[in-house]
C-alpha cells in the first residue's frame, strides 16, 4: 500500500475509495458474508436477551471464532457488536427492560409507544436510525483512517508510550460514581497484566510456580469471567420471571413519523459520532445526551416519556453512531476507548494482529475488509431487524433457566477451547467471582479490561524508549508529540479529579 | 454484637437481612484491597527494581501495589467518614439465589475436573441438568430433556460445525 499523503486530499480520497471497494469485494466472498450474517444474527440475539451486554456477548463468543481466519473472525465479532446494539432496543421497547445499557433511555418512550400499540413503529424507526447512524460513522472511519494513520506512523516508542498513557488516563472517564474505584479497577487490571515472564529480564513474575501462568493470564478467559460468568452469577441471584410481550403489528412508520424522526436522527448521528471518537465516553452517554437534546429542542417536551417517537429515534441513532465511531481510535491509533473495543483489541491479538497505524501498512486487505464489513453489517442488520422483529420477540419467551444453562455451557466450551486447557476454565471462574464482587461494590470493570490489554504494550514502549535514551526519562519531555500526550493525560486526570471533588461537595458519597 | 448498618429482621419475602448502608461493606473491601496491595509490594521487593536501561521486573509491580494501598485507604476513609451510600435493592440474595450461584461455581469446578475423564458431552449434560433442575427449578421432563439434548447438542455444534477439537472422554463413540 502506498504511504498515505495527507496533503493531497483528492488523491487520498480516490485511494480510500479504491481500498474500500477492494474491502467490499473481500466481504462479499461467501465465507466472509456468512460470518457477517452470523455475527449480526448472534449479536441481535444477545442484544435481545436482558442482562447480557455487548462485552459479555463478545467475550462468550470469541472462542467460537477460534477455528476461523483473522478476517472472518474479526468480521464476525464486529458484527456481533453492531448486532447487540440493534437487538438491545427490542427488549427496551417491548418489556421495558434494556437488553444492553445503551438502550436504557429507549425504555422511556419506546415502551410507552408499545403500550399504545405502536411497538412496530418504534422498533422500525430505531432500526432505520441505527442504520443511518452506524453507516455515517463507518464512512467517518473510512475517510479519517488514512489521515490519522499517516500521522500516527510518524510515532516512535516514546510517542506510543505517551499516547498509551493518555489512553489509560481516559479510563478515569469510565468512572461510574467514584473516581477512586475506577482507578482501583485500573490498577488491578495492570497488576493482572504483570503476571508472567517480564519483558526486561525474562524473569517469572507473580507466577507462584504455576507453569500455566508463565504466559500470563489470557485476555479472553479473564474477560469471559468478568463479564460472562459475573453477569451469570448476578442473574441467578436476582429473582426473574419472563415478562409478557405485547404483540407487534404495523411495522411501517407513517409519513408523519418519518417527518418527526428525520431531525432527531440527523442530530443523533452527529452527536453519537463526535462523542464516539472520544475514548472513555462509551455508548450510554451519547444516548442520554441525545434524549436530553431532543426534549430540550421539542416544542412539546411534555410528550417525552409518554411515547414521543423523537425520544426513540434520536438516542437509538446516537447509540449506533457512537458504537461505530468508537472503532476509529481503535483502528487508527490502537487505543480502545471502551471495554468492548478493548475486547476487540484482545481478539485482534489472539489472531496475532495489533490494531494501529502499522496494521494499515502491513495488512491493508484485512483492515479494509473489516471496515467494509461494518457497512455490509449495517445493511444486514436493517434487513434482519425490520421484517423479523416478531421472530426476535419470540426469544423473550424462552425460559430463563434454559437460557442461563446454555450460556454457562458456552462459557465452559469457550474457555476450554482457547488452549485446550481446564486451567482457563478455572481462571474464568476466578474472574467471574471478581466480576460479581466488583458489581456488588460498584467498582467498574471496564477500566480493568482496558488496562489489562494496554499494560503490556505500555511496558514494551517504555522499555524501548528508555533503551533509545539510555535510561533517560527526559525523552518523553524532549519530543513534542510525546510531551503533548503527557500534558493531555495530566489534564484528563486533573479534570476527572476536579469533577469528583465537585461531586463530593454536591453531596456525593466518595471521590 | 449488633451491627448498626444492618437490619436483623428478615423481610416478608424471606430475604437475608439487608444492609441499610454500604459503609461497612466498603470498609471491609478497602481493607482487603490494602492487604492485597501490601502483598504485591512485598512480592515486588523480591524482584529486581531497576536496571541500567530503566525499570526492572519489580518496578511497575511495586508502584502499582503502593498505589493500590493509597487508593484503598482513600476508599476506606471515604466509606468511614463520607456520606453513606444506600445499598442496591436485594444486595444479599435469598436462599434460592445463593443456591443458583453455588450451582454455577460448582458446575465450573466440576467441569474443570471432569472434562477430560468424562468428556464434554457427559459433563455438559450433567451441568445442564443441575442448572435446569436445581437452579432454574424446572420440571423433571424439561431438566432431563434439556440435559439430554443440550449437552451433546452443544458438543456436536462445536466439534462438527465450528471444528473446535474437544475431548469426548468415555463418549468417544459420538464421533
Amino acid at each position: 500500500m502506498a504511504h498515505p499523503d495527507t496533503r493531497d486530499i483528492p488523491k487520498a480520497t480516490v485511494e480510500t475509495l479504491h481500498l474500500l471497494f477492494e474491502g467490499i469485494l473481500t466481504v462479499l466472498q461467501p465465507g466472509n458474508l456468512l460470518f457477517a450474517f452470523l455475527g449480526c444474527l448472534l449479536g441481535t440475539m444477545i442484544g435481545v436477551l436482558p442482562g447480557i451486554g455487548p462485552a459479555a456477548g463478545i467475550a462468550i463468543l470469541i472462542p467460537v471464532t477460534s477455528g476461523m481466519d483473522a478476517t472472518g473472525a474479526i468480521i464476525m465479532l464486529a458484527a456481533i457488536y453492531y448486532g447487540v446494539m440493534y437487538g438491545g432496543t427490542i427488549t427496551s421497547v417491548l418489556i421495558n427492560t434494556p437488553g444492553e445499557a445503551a438502550s436504557a433511555v429507549t425504555c422511556l418512550d419506546g415502551y410507552q409507544m408499545a403500550k399504545r400499540g405502536r411497538a412496530g413503529v418504534a422498533l422500525s424507526i430505531a432500526a432505520i436510525g441505527s442504520f443511518i447512524g452506524g453507516t455515517f460513522a463507518t464512512f467517518g472511519l473510512v475517510f479519517l483512517a488514512l489521515p490519522l494513520t499517516g500521522l500516527a506512523l510518524a510515532f516512535g516508542p516514546p510517542e506510543i508510550f505517551a499516547l498509551l498513557v493518555f489512553g489509560l488516563s481516559l479510563v478515569t472517564g469510565l468512572a461510574s460514581k467514584s473516581l477512586v474505584r475506577a482507578l482501583i479497577a485500573a490498577i488491578i487490571g495492570m497488576l493482572i497484566a504483570q503476571v508472567g515472564i517480564d519483558p526486561v529480564l525474562g524473569a517469572p513474575r507473580f507466577t507462584f510456580g504455576i507453569t500455566e501462568l508463565l504466559d500470563g493470564f489470557g485476555i479472553v478467559p479473564v474477560v469471559m469471567g468478568l463479564f460472562g460468568i459475573g453477569e451469570l452469577l448476578s442473574s441467578v441471584e436476582a429473582r426473574y420471571r419472563n415478562k409478557p410481550t405485547p404483540a407487534v403489528r404495523g411495522l411501517l412508520p407513517s409519513p408523519t413519523d418519518f417527518r418527526a424522526s428525520a431531525a432527531p436522527i440527523a442530530r443523533g448521528t452527529g452527536l453519537g459520532f463526535v462523542l464516539g471518537l472520544v475514548p472513555g465516553i462509551g455508548t450510554i452517554v451519547p444516548t442520554f445526551l441525545s434524549y436530553a437534546l431532543e426534549r430540550r429542542l421539542s416544542r412539546t417536551p411534555e410528550r417525552f416519556g409518554q411515547g414521543a417517537i423523537e425520544g426513540v429515534a434520536g438516542p437509538e441513532t446516537a447509540n449506533n453512531a457512537s458504537a461505530a465511531a468508537s472503532l476509529i481510535p481503535l483502528f487508527t491509533l490502537g487505543i480502545p476507548g471502551s471495554a468492548v473495543t478493548a475486547l476487540l483489541l484482545g481478539a485482534f491479538m489472539v489472531k496475532g494482529l495489533t490494531p494501529g497505524p502499522a496494521l494499515f501498512v502491513e495488512q491493508p486487505a484485512f483492515v479494509w475488509a473489516i471496515i467494509a464489513s461494518l457497512l455490509v453489517g449495517n445493511l444486514i442488520l436493517l434487513v434482519l431487524n425490520l421484517p423479523f422483529i416478531p421472530v426476535w420477540v419470540s426469544l423473550l419467551r424462552v425460559p430463563r433457566a434454559i437460557m442461563l444453562s446454555a450460556i454457562l455451557c458456552f462459557c465452559i466450551l469457550g474457555a476450554y477451547s482457547l488452549n485446550n486447557s481446564t486451567f482457563d476454565v478455572i481462571v474464568m471462574l476466578g474472574f467471574g467471582i471478581v466480576g460479581y464482587l466488583f458489581n456488588k461494590l460498584d467498582i467498574p470493570v471496564a477500566p480493568l479490561v482496558l488496562t489489562l490489554v494496554l499494560t503490556p504494550l505500555l511496558e514494551a514502549a517504555l522499555r524501548q524508549s528508555l533503551e533509545m535514551s539510555v535510561g533517560n526519562f527526559m525523552i518523553f519531555v524532549n519530543r513534542p508529540i510525546a510531551l503533548g500526550f503527557i500534558v493531555l493525560a495530566i489534564a484528563s486526570i486533573a479534570l476527572s479529579a476536579l469533577n469528583s471533588v465537585r461531586h463530593l461537595r454536591g453531596g456525593g458519597s466518595e471521590i | 454484637m449488633t451491627d448498626p448498618d444492618t437490619e436483623h429482621e428478615p423481610d416478608d419475602a424471606g430475604l437475608w437481612p439487608q444492609p441499610t448502608s454500604m459503609r461497612r461493606v466498603h470498609q471491609i473491601a478497602a481493607l482487603l484491597l490494602v492487604l492485597f496491595g501490601a502483598f504485591i509490594v512485598w512480592q515486588a521487593l523480591g524482584l529486581r527494581f531497576y536496571t541500567s536501561l530503566g525499570p526492572g521486573p519489580g518496578f511497575f509491580s511495586f508502584w502499582l501495589g503502593a498505589s493500590l494501598i493509597v487508593l484503598a485507604l482513600i476508599m476506606f476513609v471515604g466509606a468511614r467518614w463520607g456520606r453513606a451510600e444506600l445499598p442496591p435493592p436485594g444486595f444479599f440474595a435469598d436462599r434460592q439465589g445463593y443456591l443458583g450461584m453455588a450451582g454455577i461455581v460448582g458446575g465450573l469446578l466440576a467441569a474443570s475436573l471432569l472434562l477430560r475423564p468424562l468428556g464434554f458431552p457427559l459433563t455438559l449434560m450433567a451441568i445442564m441438568f443441575v442448572m435446569l433442575k436445581l437452579v432454574g427449578r424446572t420440571g423433571w421432563t424439561t431438566a432431563v430433556l434439556g440435559a439430554l439434548i443440550g449437552g451433546p447438542g452443544v458438543y456436536l455444534l462445536f466439534v462438527h460445525w465450528l471444528r473446535v477439537p474437544l475431548p469426548a472422554g468415555i463418549t468417544s463413540f459420538l464421533g
